[in-house]
């Protein structure tokens, strides 16, 4: 480029990852994860500082428990697998596979999201108070994850993501992931341990 | 060498006109005013770091203002290592540094962890100390004063001299006592008694003293009660002065009080 | 490669620039304009209408702010840059090569650390006239410039607030790093360069965020915002909140950016042993800042919920401490992110100032790793006045045990400053003295670790001025040797060295004048957070207000010197220093592409001895 040019063009890359950009990427990534996951280990102290081991009796334990664990920590399977089909270039195949794992985690969001706006307990205790906070985050998280999975699924569709150029696949695997595995922590320390 | 020699001359000058200075500092009263044991340990550590510190403080002082002069538009030397140097360096901050942990944070906390030992305050002087937002309440209950007044209605402080002084801290508002999300946090500061406590909503808190000295607002503004943690706009006006007075004109005082109460 | 042209011919281009005249900042204040406005008529009026609420109530202000921020971003450039392109849509942004480059979204990491010197600066100037207010306030023991005292502690809030998350955190490492340590790895590029555009914007927001807060009533808390106060105050802490989650937002992301860069930009033969004391103290603010930001950004979440559902966690019935706590955590890292880039600074002004070896580098860069390590061990220190009196010893000695490895940083600079061939400049006065303000600050806070003393010291003035030498007498000194430092590398132009000395001794006297004062002052009594005081302390205070005023005048004197030596100064070399790291070597100009080729190192570059080759060699190509 020469300094006679009036406007710079800001360069994106959809080409092919190099090796070294690829390990940025994962870095970068693993450094999100390594950020993100401080607020939950701050929930989890809070808890415990404010309302020790306790545990309301009439705690759902599957809305807003079980069903987004179970439906996040499954929501990444489709997700590798996906990824699996991109090497072989099989794009319908990973656009279905995105789409599932995108489902699963849209039931997630809104078992978080239920017993968010009806909790049938009292909301201004500290376990309530901590509870409630805890289940906006993992919605706040939930909701990240199932955008960068609909960026992907939008990109496939348009034929941006190919075999050379998968790191979209891999970084919707390391957020989703990355959400998944964080509430199912959050959701282990607070309801049942 | 030379620079070595002018350098340590520089630098003993330097120490001793700062450890000069840390005295004259010292001997007019590092707090300014100290009218608890308390403050005077508090002084003593302050001058005993200081003390330490001298030196370390015209090292540094010495070589920026010495190398900022003397090495200038010279050939340089270079070298990138000096072991021993850094050895001193290392070994001498590590030490230091262990020495304050010691003495004073150690000794001097022990000391105040000593002061607060229960059994040896069964004739302390009990004062129950109220903040609300923004007032200072006092009360005694040995005497049963239940608000120290004066005769305008404001809060006051008085303590006889010579005497371990227990504080009980709460901080809660006794007129709004149906709010119990009112409250905030407070600090019970007097400036001459050399410590400080915050009060925590729905916390107890306790400050030992033991006074020393005679002395009065009326003659030294630093003994008077100031809150310390911003508590809300009134956070300035949170004051209420202290009266250190001798035993028999503390009784006198409390008799005062008690006639105030009872009318 | 330039995959973004995905079509674009140079007819586009010229159709957008006739189209877009006005610099993208506009619509980013029209789209968050439209953005508060909607979602705040939404919440306030439709969703949670409540009788007798204002238009603006606590929750429609957070979910508009929201808004109006994301909207704001959009405007500068994300929708363009990160938005569309994220859903499959080609690229269509192009930068004009002129001064509307600085009000766009930009992903050339010179630009960006220009918005950020802009940024920081301005703010830096609109707190400071905040504390140039107080200091007026407090020229008096009675109120007079303020009409209450919850106003003064407004603005001791908002000076707190802004200094702290828009200058302290962000000047060396948001302003000086985004533009300098890509150039020092001999990249030509950040890592991940629209990230690094994104969080440019944030800042602003927040800036703006946190001075807009007195529009939703005043807040008295001080930038701690200790929690059952906070929640009693009239709305402006809401914004308080969001303003510093939008600042540390931009902190957190150049952080991560800047890791990587240094860890994955470096040019070919920049090992590690290599790596410039500079890159050494980002890579360490910038693991503090990835760790603790967060934490702090949950705990004001929590404080915000707490606030406006509301909830009563750190009120009586709950935990007033929690709050403290969590608060302090972030708080006394957050110290070493605003001192660690100064120490690494010091270390690599005064190797070139002096043209001397650096001295003892390994202890430098142990001193800034394990000033790193220990910062998050001494954050209840600042809780000596109410934690219980079994955690006061560990907390105290990990405080006075994080001297050591502060002391590395004075090692390698002292023993490098000895018989060195010292250029007397502006740099070099800045930073000899930064390193005697840091000093005093360091000897006022060993004081502090002694619980004993901290108890008598703790909210009074003495602490104030402690943590004012840290951060003003450390990292603002060390910000203005930068500025000088790097001054012909950012513009090519000189400054003219008799007035720089002459801020520099300006700023010095009147800063030492007034903030040594304050020590004194609060010794005697002066508490902090009070716009009234007792009478008996006006005199020294009148005597700190004047000082300050000069020390206000010293820092604008310095600014207005810069930005005009920045036009007008006596063009220079590419190397007027006999700098030996990379940025030295390449012509850093925004927009185009520094190092090309890049460069490859076959040295350190703290080598000053007879016989060393120059640092990087003759360019190679790859």
């Amino acid at each position: 480029m020469s300094s006679h040019n009036t406007y710079t063009k800001t360069s994106l890359r959809i080409g092919p990852l190099s090796e070294r950009d690829l390990r940025k990427n994962r870095f970068g990534m693993s450094l999100y994860c390594i950020s993100q996951a401080v607020p939950y280990f701050l929930l989890i102290n809070i808890r415990f500082v404010i309302a020790g081991n306790f545990v309301p009796v009439g705690l759902n334990l599957w809305l807003g428990g079980i069903i987004p664990t179970v439906a996040l920590l499954v929501g990444i399977i489709p997700l590798f697998t996906a990824r699996a089909a991109l090497q072989k270039d099989d794009i319908p195949r990973v656009r279905s596979h995105v789409m599932t794992a995108m489902l699963l985690g849209l039931i997630g969001l809104l078992s978080l999201l239920f017993p968010l706006w009806f909790h049938n307990f009292d909301a201004l205790s500290p376990f309530g108070e901590i509870d409630l906070i805890s289940l906006g985050v993992a919605s706040f998280y939930t909701i990240i994850a199932l955008i960068v999975a609909w960026g992907v699924y939008l990109r496939l569709g348009k034929g941006l993501i190919r075999k050379e150029t998968g790191w979209g696949i891999e970084a919707t695997i390391w957020v989703y992931a990355f959400n998944a595995i964080a509430w199912t922590a959050l959701f282990f320390t607070l309801d049942l341990l | 060498m030379i620079d070595i020699l002018l350098f340590a001359f520089f630098w003993l000058i330097a120490t001793l006109l700062g450890e000069w200075g840390v005295h004259a500092m010292e001997a007019r009263g590092l707090y300014y005013s100290a009218a608890t044991s308390q403050a005077l340990d508090g002084e003593k550590a302050v001058a005993f770091i200081l003390t330490m510190l001298v030196p370390v403080i015209a090292f540094v002082v010495v070589m920026l203002i010495y190398t900022a002069i003397r090495f200038r538009s010279r050939k340089s030397l270079q070298f990138r290592d000096n072991k021993v140097f850094i050895g001193i360096w290392v070994l001498f901050s590590i030490a230091l540094n262990i020495l304050f942990f010691v003495h004073p944070s150690a000794s001097a906390l022990e000391q105040m962890f000593n002061n607060e030992e229960a059994r040896l305050n069964r004739h302390d002087l009990i004062v129950n100390v109220t903040a609300r937002q923004w007032e200072w309440i006092f009360s005694y209950p040995q005497y049963g004063i239940q608000t120290a007044e004066d005769s305008n209605g404001n809060s006051t402080l008085y303590l006889p001299v010579n005497q371990n002084v227990r504080f009980v801290l709460r901080s809660y508002d006794p007129y709004h006592t149906y709010d119990p999300n009112g409250a905030v946090i407070h600090d019970f500061w007097i400036p001459a008694f050399g410590l400080k406590q915050d009060i925590i909503p729905g916390e107890t808190r306790l400050e030992y003293v033991h006074t020393n000295k005679i002395t009065s607002y009326d003659v030294d503004p630093m003994v008077r009660v100031q809150c310390a943690e911003v508590c809300g706009p009134g956070h300035p006006f949170m004051e209420a002065p202290v009266h250190v007075v001798s035993s028999s004109d503390f009784m006198k005082w409390v008799q005062a009080q008690r006639k105030l109460e009872a009318s | 490669m330039s995959a973004n042209a995905a079509g674009l011919s140079g007819v586009d281009t010229a159709n957008r620039q006739r189209r877009r005249i006005a610099p993208p900042v506009i619509r980013g204040l029209l789209w968050a304009a439209i953005g508060f406005l909607v979602f705040n008529t939404l919440v306030s009026q439709v969703i949670d209408r409540q009788p007798y609420d204002p238009f603006v109530t606590r929750v429609s202000a957070t979910v508009g702010w929201a808004a109006a921020v994301i909207g704001w971003l959009l405007g500068v450039g994300a929708w363009e840059v990160i938005v569309r392109p994220f859903f499959g849509h080609p690229v269509e942004w192009d930068i004009p090569n002129d001064w509307r480059r600085y009000f766009m979204f930009s992903t050339d990491h010179k630009v960006v650390g220009l918005q950020y010197i802009f940024t920081t600066t301005g703010s830096f100037l609109l707190a400071g006239l905040a504390a140039m207010m107080m200091r007026m306030e407090l020229m008096n023991a009675k109120l007079w410039v303020f009409t209450n005292p919850g106003a003064y502690l407004t603005t001791v809030g908002i000076h707190g607030t802004v200094m702290m998350f828009s200058v302290g955190t962000v000047a060396l490492v948001g302003g000086f790093a985004n533009y300098f340590i890509p150039l020092m790895m001999g990249s030509n590029s950040s890592a991940y360069p629209r990230m690094s555009g994104l969080s440019h914007w944030l800042l602003p927001a927040g800036i703006a965020t946190v001075f807009l807060s007195p529009l939703l009533g005043q807040w008295t808390t001080g930038w701690r915002a200790y929690a059952p106060l906070s929640g009693q105050d009239p709305s402006g802490i809401v914004f308080y909140y969001l303003g510093v989650f939008a600042m540390t937002t931009s902190s957190l992301l150049v952080a991560i950016n800047l890791t990587a860069t240094i860890i994955f930009n470096r040019a070919p033969g920049l090992t590690w042993n290599r790596l410039p004391m500079f890159g050494w103290g980002i890579l360490a603010v910038s693991l503090l800042t990835i760790i603790w930001v967060p934490e702090i950004q949950m705990t004001f979440i929590i404080s915000l919920l707490n606030l406006i559902v509301p909830f009563s966690l750190f009120e009586q019935t709950g935990s007033p401490l929690t709050y403290m706590e969590s608060f302090w955590l972030f708080g006394h890292p957050e110290v070493y992110i605003i001192v660690v880039p100064a120490f690494a600074l010091w270390q690599e002004i005064i190797p070139v100032m002096g043209q001397k070896t650096l001295f003892a580098r390994q202890w430098g860069v142990l001193g800034l790793v394990f000033v790193m390590l220990f910062s998050g061990l001494v954050w209840a220190h600042h809780m000596f006045t109410n934690m219980r009196n079994s955690e006061m010893l560990p907390f105290s000695f990990f405080t006075e045990m994080i001297s050591i490895p502060t002391g590395f940083s004075y090692l390698v600079v002292l023993g490098t400053l000895w018989g060195a061939r010292l250029k007397f400049s502006t740099p070099t006065l800045f930073v000899l003295m930064s390193m005697f303000n840091f000093l005093i600050g360091g000897i006022t806070g060993v004081l502090l670790a002694d619980p004993v003393i901290n108890l008598q010291t703790h909210d009074t003035f003495f602490v104030l001025s402690h943590f004012h030498y840290t951060v003003i007498g450390s990292m603002v000194f060390t910000w203005l040797a930068a500025a000088y430092y790097w001054l012909p590398k950012l513009s090519g132009r000189m400054y003219n060295e008799t007035l720089g000395k002459l801020g520099a001794i300006w700023v010095f006297i009147a800063f030492n004048s007034a903030f040594g004062q304050m020590f004194f002052v609060g010794l005697r009594g002066m508490n902090r957070w009070v716009a009234v005081y007792p009478q008996y302390l006006q005199n020294m205070n009148f005597s700190i207000s004047m000082f300050a005023f000069l020390l206000g005048l010293g820092f604008l004197f310095n600014f207005v010197h810069i930005t005009w030596m920045w036009n007008k100064g006596k063009p220079v070399g590419q190397n007027p220093w006999n700098g030996k790291t990379l940025e030295w070597f390449g012509t850093p100009k925004p927009g185009i592409a520094t190092f090309s080729p890049l460069p490859h190192v076959e040295t350190g570059f703290y080598d000053y001895s007879e016989n060393t080759p120059p640092t990087p060699s003759p360019p190679k190509r790859m």
